[in-house]
């Protein structure tokens, strides 16, 4: 069929409009490092990249979790206080049990907070916001508890240096980071289990009639996301040597804005592994910049809820432009 | 059919029914116990000084939770109240008023500030429909990073506050501390905005049907931004209080007050999916509150375990209220 040159044309910008729609995350990550580049001597050099990486790890690991569970369609905003407690876990039992031994009695710790949160949401049907909530004071108070609200010093120097240790030129933990990435990408995007997380999430009544366990998916999602936090705890415990009780304070807002920034709406039922990998990226880079550039902490605690409320509005708007549109071609009514 | 439902409807209402009384005043009858109970356990619990001393603390609480309940029953959360107690607070102690003029003035634009602060807020989550929760959580770290810019994240006290000012906070009227009286009228106006005005009733039907409210011509996010406004102006007013009481603060001790509101709000009954609760109930809660923390205290549990069983009362609250809210779902649908 012909096609002229001016519908080329037209054709042409509506491809560029859309990639653009798709890919902003990937777009603002590009810009970003074009911008830091120019403005920044330090930022390029390989110290400064593994430094970047390393500290994206951390959140970057909980923000993996945190997708499952806002694909489902709920939030899960106890993981920065179970990143502390599992710190905590893992360096204070050191002396007692060895460095493997606490790790994994940390693992299994935020693995049955994260049932609990699961439990609570699927069985007793409370309101993610509020049970999380809950469990998140729990845990602080146990935590501040335990400690006696004093950071502790870890001794095991194997341990220490695990995080840090370099294989292929990349830090240790950052290549469990890459891989858990690239696996769950896998998982969600292309298993047959995994595509049922955006069924549950898409509308959960239709899921249950449809026979898939929606309480398993949601219970499996809670669990899966504080087994991943308590896991960046031990890998953040392992890199600063130290178990303390107030680590983690931004972590649950780094992890959501990352998160919905990567593309994975509130609303549940969308969102890719790989986007948020680009989302944390981005909001790594943001903070290393403002480090770079000598911003003070004060402003960047306004920027983060600037940011927040940003990329929900964004959220917002996108969502309801869908429906619109699915409104005109008759997919809902 | 619709004969015999109207009939038991009516007895429903009409007849003495000790389940419903029960179920309605159970915060009463909870705290009645828990009075008792401790009353037994410790001998310095059921003292005049020490009752004084729970009214007290529970004022502070009490003042913040009234606000947000109008939040609660609108359907929403508000979790950025305890940074905007911290603002109020830190702009009166920073600007250390030492004569009449200065003191209205320090007032006025703390409460002007806490109004701004529910302005946007209400604007945010009544017209664009956003999530409250993540919004306002959002806007607590935005007025955080306001008031650690404004004190340099320092340490701020007032050496030589008015003197009337600051007997808001200290002094008391016969027996009763101003405090106390303050909490008091606050409890009273704001039942009686929620009961006897038409901006009440209106938002007793946004927190039960949005839809609905909106279709039968309410003003909906108008409704909605009124009640951000009204939880951020009761932090505003706690604030005051407390900087007029203790006189200095750290920047971020507002950091985790709206916790003990929110749990003081579903203790007392009003239910977290909207348009149910009473200010009276949530006065209930916020005295059960304060009666658990206090025997906590006198019985030598560390805050932070305090803290602990603060967050399991809040759940096991919130899963009683699912529970009757989901088994009076479904005599409805029956």
């Amino acid at each position: 069929m012909f096609i002229s040159v001016k519908d080329k044309e037209t054709r042409m910008l509506r491809d560029l409009v859309m990639f653009f729609r798709k890919y902003n995350v990937l777009v603002l990550t590009l810009g970003l490092i074009i911008f830091l580049s120019v403005f920044s001597n330090v930022f390029t050099t390989p110290q400064n990249l593994k430094n970047l990486l390393l500290q994206v790890t951390t959140d970057g690991i909980v923000a993996i979790g945190m997708t499952f569970v806002i694909i489902t369609g709920g939030i899960d905003l106890s993981v920065g206080k179970v990143v502390a407690l599992s710190s905590v876990i893992v360096i204070g039992l050191q002396n007692h049990t060895g460095s493997l031994v606490s790790s994994l009695i940390a693992l299994v710790v935020g693995l049955i907070i994260g049932t609990l949160n699961g439990l609570l949401i699927a069985k007793v049907k409370i309101n993610p916001f509020i049970t999380t909530l809950g469990i998140r004071i729990f845990v602080e108070g146990l935590t501040l508890g335990i400690t006696n609200t004093r950071p502790i010093s870890g001794t095991d120097p194997t341990f220490a240096s695990f995080a840090t240790n370099t294989a292929f030129g990349i830090p240790n933990a950052s290549l469990i980071f890459i891989a858990l990435i690239l696996i769950c990408h896998y998982y969600l995007a292309y298993t047959s289990h995994g595509r049922l997380f955006y069924a549950v999430g898409g509308n959960k009544e239709a899921s249950w009639l449809a026979g898939i366990k929606v309480d398993k998916y949601l219970i499996g999602a809670y669990a899966f996301t504080s087994l991943m936090a308590a896991l960046a705890g031990v890998l953040l415990a392992s890199r600063i040597n130290t178990g303390s009780p107030i680590i983690g304070k931004d972590t649950d807002l780094i992890v959501i804005i990352s998160v919905i920034l990567g593309g994975t709406s509130m609303a549940g039922g969308s969102g890719t592994v790989l986007g948020t990998f680009f989302g944390v990226l981005t909001l790594g880079m943001l903070n290393n910049g403002m480090n770079l550039l000598g911003i003070y902490d004060f402003y960047q605690t306004i920027i983060l809820g600037v940011l927040l409320v940003l990329v929900m509005l964004f959220d917002h708007f996108y969502i309801a432009r869908t429906k619109k549109s699915k409104k005109r071609i008759g997919i809902i009514n | 059919m619709s004969e015999l439902n109207k009939t038991q409807e009516l007895n429903k209402y009409h007849s003495f029914n000790l389940t419903q009384i029960v179920s309605q005043n159970m915060i009463w009858m909870v705290l009645l116990i828990a009075i008792i109970f401790f009353s037994f356990t410790s001998p310095v619990f059921f003292t005049v000084s020490n009752m004084m001393g729970i009214l007290r603390q529970s004022a502070l609480v009490g003042i913040l939770a009234v606000g947000v309940t109008f939040a609660v029953i609108g359907g929403s959360f508000d979790l950025s109240v305890g940074m905007t107690l911290g603002l109020a607070a830190v702009i009166i102690i920073k600007m250390n008023p030492d004569n009449l003029f200065g003191a209205i003035f320090s007032v006025a634009i703390a409460l002007l500030m806490c109004f701004l602060i529910g302005v946007v807020n209400g604007f945010l989550i009544g017209k664009f429909e956003l999530n409250s929760m993540m919004t306002t959580i959002g806007m607590k770290y935005i007025v955080w990073g306001i008031i650690l810019i404004y004190t340099k994240a320092q340490h701020v006290w007032a050496p030589t506050m008015y003197p009337s000012l600051k007997a808001i906070g200290v002094s008391s009227v016969g027996n009763i501390p101003i405090l106390v009286i303050i909490f008091a009228l606050t409890v009273i106006i704001g039942q009686l905005i929620l009961s006897q005005t038409r901006f009440g009733r209106y938002l007793y039907a946004t927190g039960g049907n949005k839809t609905a409210a909106f279709l039968s011509g309410i003003n909906v996010w108008r409704v909605m931004m009124t009640s951000f406004i009204i939880s951020a102006i009761s932090a505003g007013i706690t604030g005051i209080v407390i900087a007029a009481r203790v006189g200095d603060v750290d920047p971020s001790f507002g950091n985790g007050r709206e916790f003990d509101a929110l749990t003081a709000v579903v203790l007392g009954g009003t239910s977290l999916l909207g348009g149910k609760g009473s200010v009276i109930g949530t006065l209930g809660g916020v005295l059960l509150l304060g009666v658990i923390t206090n025997a906590m205290t006198i019985l030598g549990l560390s805050i932070n375990y305090q803290l602990m069983v603060k967050a399991c009362v809040l759940i096991i609250a919130v899963a009683i209220d699912v529970y009757f809210s989901k088994r009076q779902g479904n005599k409805n649908a029956s």
